[in-house]
């Protein structure tokens, strides 16, 4: 029941309201990256080194001078950075490289489904676990369950997830391995994405959010259960089942939304250590190899995608809020 | 008189077919072959092309070499090369005429005969400036070469130019090759991976990308069709940044003899501890063992030494205080314990190495070398007048994301502490600022740099230090040196070869404008069921050279 101060709106005007707002934040969006390729642009061809420079053996200068020339590389600064600005809003991100002959978009695209696929996973197994693990502690406070859950949670939120999936590795494939006579262990690549070799990666991804939303859920639960709503319906003999669901978690997930917008961006960008120790092929390993080797538009374009897709589920957070939360309002 | 090479290729074939006869019918020499005969091996990285005229790494050269066969490669001692594409070859009395007779009857992988043309080709695109291939400049003792490839890319005679490059296809079989100079080294750099045909009307049918570069070599699924090649396997699967899989040509009908093993699969694991933790669960047959594990493996039944040819040193800066004083370099060179390097921070996976060229090389002269002397050390520093206070805060720029290099960085300002009394300053960099700093003489002293052989003839070697050379971080100019450097380059004669570098490398231990630190020794865990390796000392895997004797046993 809303109460009568608040004037009365049309449908329609509200769904006006919703789309002039996110009409504003996407061209927004618009300055934001172009300050991004801005500052990233100039960062990269600031740093010391070239893409041709390397340890060990040295390129000839007559070498050096034919690549610059191929890739543009030999023209002043502000001349490269209006080229890729306008090959940019063609949405062409240039040619990688380190990967001779192969486009940006290429590389993004080829590497992309495979990111996607272990965060997405990832960020279903985080919700499940996380949100019940939190629930259960909270309605059993103080019990052996709680205890477990929120030791947990101090382990998870201090031990690096490097350390998780090596220790990981060692458990359930070396050791399996000789354990079972080297019949069985669990594959400690990330390809082919199937069951088995999915595992571990997700659960080293998993480890740290999990144990974060299920402290979070915890407080935010004995929040709502101290409520006088909550109390009222417990007054009113309801069974556990319907206060927790319809009264408890409508509540207290709201503070949950808020971080799966960014979880959800973290997990589906920056799996950067992940994939480095399964050997994931994705978007995470390319950027970090492609910063080492100065690979110039390989770094613009995939810092241009994490922002983008930051500031998107950023929009997509704040979007959800006014259908959840009736105290947000966007005007 | 190289006559004696063809003879020796034909030996060599013969031996090899009866190794392969030795142990056909799957149960030769008591091993029970196992029945897939895949190799898993992780070659680091993927590669950043698997056109051969444009590739430069390791780890592109081991999809190279295997998907197409130059003219000629090392033998197995790597004393002298022999045939590869080409069955023999013979040199003219001006020692700058190479004629190459290619094997009669040798296939690409589509089936089409291969001819000396393919070569004209492939070598004139090796060169082309539009082209920019990395390798190019090993090739510039070719007749024009240097020319063609130093010429600016948008220049329009380019096309005229690449004509007149020294190749030449006499007919078919025969491809001839016409130099500067009477290079006796040459037969190295037709030994080297990227000097392969190259079918022209492929690179046509799938044209350029935006940038020039052809399609036809990309690293992707479609090089399965588009790659043809004239090696004995060819590509049937890229999974990106994860593994390319090389499968047996069909149309294979060069010399060399055919492999056991049937499918090779390549992994792309850069951490050498992710990689070893694969070969545990044995998801891999064999691998590097990272530094950490040394300890481990030491009486380990699967454990493989492979002497590297290649050295590792500390770079000086000649042309800034305090090392623009050659005694001060000498003396920093005297005051390094190379042996207890190698025992406690390689923990004895190497050896000690005063001179440039390394151990199992023809001009490798140990009597000539840097050697530890601490008090030869102090009594130079004092004879040039130089206190040790004075040298205090002389900066050492490293790698610091290598843990090795940082241990290294620590052991050398530990033992010019103990030895000279002077109080070094480490600078940690990452690697690309330190090549930069490098290069352009930012530095005092650091490293370690190091060459690997791309064959075992010395050219390769001291051509590094020559004035002005790309790789010469410490802006060493010497005219003794580079005098003798170049003779023994220009030279055919092997024992006026030897004089003259042994002066080169006389001068250069003199100079010191390098502190030769070590040569290493990979070590490799191998599972007993892989059998039959060919191990050469250049080898990026084991095996590398010579795969087609590796076999799997049932296991």
């Amino acid at each position: 029941m809303r109460g009568a101060l608040i004037p009365l709106r049309k449908r329609s005007g509200r769904g006006w309201t919703l789309g002039i707002y996110i009409a504003r934040r996407l061209l927004w969006m618009v300055p934001v990256l172009l300050f991004v390729i801005f500052i990233t642009f100039f960062l990269a061809h600031v740093a010391p080194g070239s893409p041709w420079d390397r340890e060990g053996r040295q390129l000839s200068p007559a070498v050096i001078n034919n690549l610059n020339l191929k890739y543009g590389l030999d023209r002043p600064i502000w001349t490269q950075f209006g080229i890729y600005l306008w090959n940019v809003i063609h949405f062409d991100f240039g040619d990688s490289y380190q990967h001779t002959g192969q486009s940006v978009n290429s590389l993004i695209l080829d590497s992309w489904p495979y990111t996607f696929k272990l965060g997405a996973i990832a960020f279903v197994v985080i919700l499940v676990f996380g949100v019940s693990l939190g629930v259960v502690a909270a309605l059993r406070q103080n019990s052996i369950i709680d205890y477990a859950a929120v030791g947990l949670a101090t382990v998870g939120a201090s031990v690096p997830n490097f350390v998780v999936g090596i220790v990981l590795i060692i458990i359930l494939s070396n050791f399996l391995y000789k354990a079972t006579n080297e019949t069985f262990f669990l594959p400690t690549g990330g390809y082919p994405q199937d069951f088995v070799h999915m595992i571990m990666p997700v659960a080293t991804l998993s480890f740290l959010p999990i144990a974060y939303l299920a402290r979070l859920t915890r407080s935010s639960t004995l929040d709502s259960l101290r409520q006088d709503f909550v109390r009222t319906a417990w007054a009113k003999g309801l069974k556990e089942r319907f206060v927790v669901t319809r009264h408890v978690l409508k509540n207290s997930l709201i503070p949950v939304v808020t971080t799966a917008g960014p979880l959800f961006a973290g997990l589906i960008t920056g799996s950067v250590i992940v994939e480095t120790i399964f050997q994931v092929p994705g978007i995470g390993r390319a950027y970090v190899t492609s910063i080492e080797a100065r690979d110039y538009p390989m770094i613009l374009g995939t810092t241009v995608l994490y922002a983008g897709l930051v500031a998107l589920l950023n929009l997509v957070v704040d979007v959800a809020y006014v259908f959840i939360d009736p105290r947000v309002r966007l005007d | 008189m190289r006559s004696g090479n063809r003879f020796r290729a034909i030996a060599l074939a013969a031996v090899a077919f009866f190794v392969v006869a030795a142990c056909g019918g799957s149960s030769g020499g008591g091993t029970t072959l196992a029945s897939t005969q895949e190799l898993r091996l992780n070659i680091e990285q993927e590669p950043g092309t698997l056109d051969p005229g444009l590739q430069q790494w390791n780890y592109e050269g081991v999809v190279g070499i295997r998907t197409f066969e130059a003219l000629l490669k090392p033998t197995k001692d790597l004393k002298d090369v022999t045939g590869f594409a080409a069955d023999s070859y013979s040199i003219d009395s001006t020692g700058t005429v190479y004629t190459f007779k290619l094997h009669p009857g040798a296939k690409w992988s589509d089936g089409v005969p291969v001819k000396a043309g393919d070569f004209v080709y492939g070598y004139q695109r090796l060169l082309d400036p539009r082209v920019a291939a990395s390798y190019a400049s090993y090739y510039y003792v070719i007749k024009n070469a240097a020319k063609i490839n130093g010429m600016s890319p948008t220049d329009p005679t380019v096309d005229a130019a690449v004509q007149t490059l020294g190749v030449k296809a006499v007919d078919d079989t025969t491809f001839q090759i016409t130099l500067e100079s009477p290079a006796g080294y040459f037969k190295w750099v037709a030994s080297l991976w990227t000097g392969t045909p190259v079918r022209k009307d492929i690179v046509a049918k799938y044209g350029k990308d935006s940038t020039g570069v052809d399609k036809w070599g990309i690293v992707s699924q479609a090089a399965a069709d588009s790659l043809v090649g004239n090696g004995q396997y060819k590509v049937s699967e890229v999974v990106k940044n994860d593994h390319i899989t090389l499968v047996l040509n069909p149309n294979y009908a060069g010399s060399s003899p055919k492999p056991t093993i049937t499918k090779m699969t390549m992994f792309e694991i850069a951490d050498e501890t992710v990689a070893y933790a694969k070969y545990k669960s044995g998801e891999l047959d064999f691998v590097k063992v990272p530094v950490a594990e040394t300890e481990a493996v030491k009486s380990s039944a699967e454990l493989v030494k492979n002497p590297e040819l290649t050295v590792f040193w500390i770079d000086i800066n000649v042309t800034a205080k305090p090392f623009d004083n050659v005694k001060v370099r000498q003396a920093f060179a005297a005051a390094i314990d190379r042996d207890s390097f190698v025992q406690n921070v390689l923990k004895g996976r190497g050896l000690s190495a005063g001179t440039l060229i390394p151990k199992g090389m023809r001009n490798y002269r140990p009597d000539l070398g840097q050697k530890f002397d601490a008090t030869a050390g102090k009594t130079l520093l004092s004879g040039a007048g130089v206190s040790a206070s004075s040298l205090n805060g002389v900066k050492y720029v490293y790698n610091a994301n290598s843990p090795l290099n940082k241990t290294m960085a620590e052991f050398v300002q530990a033992q010019i502490k103990t030895n000279l009394g002077v109080d070094v300053v480490l600078d940690g960099v990452d690697s690309k600022t330190l090549s930069t700093r490098l290069r352009h003489q930012q530095y005092q002293f650091g490293g370690p740099s190091g060459w690997g052989a791309d064959y075992p003839d010395s050219q390769d070697w001291f051509d590094v230090m020559m004035t002005g050379a790309g790789n010469n971080f410490s802006a060493y100019a010497s005219t003794t040196y580079d005098t003798s450097t170049t003779k023994g380059d220009a030279e055919s004669d092997n024992t006026k070869r030897d004089s003259l570098y042994e002066t080169a490398e006389k001068t250069l231990v003199a100079d010191a404008p390098l502190i030769f630190l070590y040569q290493r020794t990979s070590w490799w865990q191998v599972k007993p069921y892989v059998k039959g390796f060919t191990i050469t000392p250049i080898d990026y895997f084991l095996g590398d050279f010579y795969p087609s004797s590796i076999q799997i046993a049932q296991h």
